[in-house]
């Protein structure tokens, strides 16, 4: 495959024709935080992908990224970020830019807070995964940073200078998923980002979430969750009530659609309870690729992610030229993935074009059903021709272990004990 | 002043700076399965165990420490030190790296265009023996704060004068040059030329009663180290 990206970022292109190889990887329990600044002011138009420049953050070995869910910033979102050249899982990382996609027009002034990303200890190969962190995997970096947080309160912007400190948390690798139910129809145009209100979800405290990747819906994927008001801790209830979708097709969205499904996983930054929820069955409906409505029952259910994963790449198989904000579906080479799995996009751009924001898969299948992935939905940062056997992008495939939604309180009630015993010994 | 400090336990809050990065050093705790085949609980509960424990000692040393600095960031390390000093040297582009733990001086730390402090008497700076070398100071400001100088620029002949090298002769005779220029400019109490460069900068070092010894990077990683182990005074790098 080659690998086309950027050895000066907007001016000279690189190329590297490297073996296609399937990787694995072990993910360690405890994650951190680095909270991406504006580094420049711009003014931003909703739908109109853009570069922001960062204060740069430097991210350590051994690790991949993902950015933290939940519309970090009051006109828009960061969907992926670019790194200085061409660097490796194992290598040290400095992340440059923002590829930011407003959803409505407005300014990003220089020191505002555009988002924030998850950075994710791995250890590679094939006897790295097998065996334990050691102490000095994992290195924990932190800066405090001054900078502003952002969001609009009754259509005006606010803006509140805040010092971060964040060490980092502990997965406990339990989840659940809630839907994105649409509360309101609406069009949708091709390629411009649309804000929909969705059947308000509410997450419990001491949890951060993110979007099940997969398409659910034939018009187009859920880039993002919105909640109302400044944005709370993971610490705290959340209350979610749009989505940012980006539609791949022109069409109406109707109330009640399946627009999506967030994963909700538990985490801790301190101690931790968990408080036991009641959950029912919820009402939705499923859109078929030619548009026919099936209304569908959505029990809940908890999982829990394995440990071990592996990166599966996105590697186009047509020619296609591309232009910057234009979103599209590339026929990719297919990607199989086995019963009981779930996929993440890899963050950071891997092609000098653009980024994977999700996957289409040829049948739609359940979780807990064999999968093959045959297309991606690419948001072009520049204008570019995409050559078949280009990578696109990479996958995390995880496997998870689904069970009926009654077994989260007695996984989250075991990781509550262990937590507090730990505690007791360490703290006090 | 920006200053990287590096420390395994707490500080007296006496150094010079305004803005500070800390780089902790720590041991890793015995829960932790060295690099052994390990369930996902037995992981999920040593690194919670070995990270809570390291997250809440950093909490306090920061904790104190804000209240005399603005504290901007950190590493806390089990290992890796030299990456992480680079690290913090980069992206925090200090005036001074205040070491108050032993650590391992590498050529590549030498090369940072920064000043590094080793206190283990207190931040004196009345009495200072300055060793200069083949390399441009890359501060004076320190030595300026000196009440009383002794220079020497300790070349340690490896061969009789009359055998070395024009280029080495050129290179002494520049070294005692700028020495002397040095001196003049610091008002130096004294200046001596020749010697052994851990030895008799021991010797004067004693003889002068000097609280902090200033050493010219250009003597090198392992003259540096020797010093840094046997002097019980404070060693500047500059």
């Amino acid at each position: 495959m080659d690998i086309v990206y950027w050895e000066e970022l907007g001016k000279r292109i690189g190329n590297r024709r490297v073996a296609e190889d399937r990787i694995s990887y072990r993910i360690s329990p405890f994650t951190q935080w680095k909270v991406l600044v504006a580094d420049e002011s711009s003014e931003v138009k909703k739908g109109e992908v853009r570069l922001i420049k960062l204060r740069e953050v430097r991210i350590p070995q051994n690790t991949i990224i993902a950015p933290l869910s939940i519309m970090p910033h009051a006109h828009g979102l960061t969907f992926d970020v670019v790194e200085r050249g061409l660097t490796k899982v194992e290598g040290e990382k400095t992340i440059t830019h923002s590829i930011f996609l407003p959803i409505e027009d407005g300014f990003v002034e220089k020191g505002d807070i555009v988002g924030v990303l998850k950075v994710f200890f791995v250890r590679t190969g094939v006897i790295g995964k097998r065996l334990g962190f050691k102490s000095s995997d994992i290195r924990i970096r932190e800066e405090m940073v001054d900078a502003n947080l952002t969001w609009k309160d009754g259509g005006e912007v606010r803006r509140e200078r805040i010092r971060t400190r964040f060490f980092g948390y502990f997965r406990s690798h339990v989840a659940e998923w809630e839907p994105i139910i649409a509360a309101e129809s609406c069009d949708v145009e091709e390629g411009v980002v649309a804000r929909i209100k969705i059947k308000e979800i509410r997450l419990p405290e001491n949890t951060v979430v993110t979007p099940l990747s997969i398409r659910r819906h034939p018009l187009g994927t859920v880039l993002d969750v919105i909640q109302p008001g400044r944005r709370r801790k993971v610490e705290e209830e959340k209350r979610i009530t749009e989505a940012a979708f980006i539609p791949t097709k022109s069409g109406r969205i109707k109330r009640r659609d399946l627009l999506g499904v967030i994963n909700v996983y538990y985490i801790a930054t301190e101690r931790f309870s968990a408080k036991r929820r009641e959950k029912e069955e919820t009402l939705a409906r499923i859109v078929s690729e030619d548009e026919k409505r099936e209304e569908i029952r959505i029990s809940p259910f908890a999982y829990r992610r394995k440990t071990i994963a592996r990166w599966e790449m996105i590697i186009a198989d047509e020619n296609c030229r591309v232009r910057r904000g234009e979103v599209k579906e590339i026929a990719i080479r297919p990607i199989k993935l086995e019963e009981n799995t779930v996929v993440y996009p890899l963050y950071i751009m891997r092609n000098a074009f653009g980024s994977v924001v999700d996957v289409i898969e040829k049948r739609r299948s359940r979780v807990e059903e064999k999968k093959e992935i045959n297309k991606a939905i690419f948001l072009p940062v520049f204008d570019g021709e995409i050559k078949r056997g280009q990578l696109l992008g990479v996958v995390n495939v995880y496997s998870v272990e689904v069970q009926p939604y009654e077994v989260i309180w007695r996984w989250l009630e075991e990781w509550q004990s262990e937590f507090s015993k730990i505690f007791a010994e360490v703290v006090g | 002043m920006r200053a990287v400090v590096v420390l395994r336990e707490e500080i007296e809050p006496k150094f010079e700076a305004k803005d500070i990065y800390l780089l902790i050093l720590e041991n890793g705790s015995s829960g932790m399965p060295l690099g052994r085949p390990v369930s996902e609980r037995g992981e999920r509960t040593s690194m919670a165990r070995d990270k809570i424990r390291v997250i809440k000692r950093a909490e306090k040393l920061v904790e104190n420490l804000e209240e005399f600095y603005n504290v901007f960031g950190l590493s806390i390390t089990f290992g890796h030190v030299e990456e992480e000093l680079i690290h913090a040297v980069e992206s925090f582009k200090p005036h001074i790296l205040y070491s108050f733990t032993p650590i391992l001086i590498t050529g590549d730390l030498l090369e940072r265009d920064v000043v590094m402090l080793f206190p283990k008497r207190g931040f004196s700076f009345n009495r200072v023996l300055y060793i200069h070398s083949s390399s441009k100071p890359r501060s004076l400001e320190w030595l300026e704060k000196a009440q009383n100088v002794l220079a020497a620029a300790i070349i340690q002949p490896t061969m009789p004068p009359e055998a070395s090298s024009k280029k080495t002769k050129e290179t002494f005779e520049r070294m005692e040059r700028e020495t002397l220029e040095l001196a003049a400019s610091l008002n130096a109490e004294r200046v001596v030329m020749r010697g052994n460069v851990v030895e008799d900068t021991l010797r004067l070092a004693k003889e002068f009663k000097a609280n902090t010894i200033a050493v010219n990077r250009g003597v090198g990683r392992e003259n540096i180290e020797k010093i840094l182990e046997r002097a019980d005074k404070n060693v500047i790098v500059v």
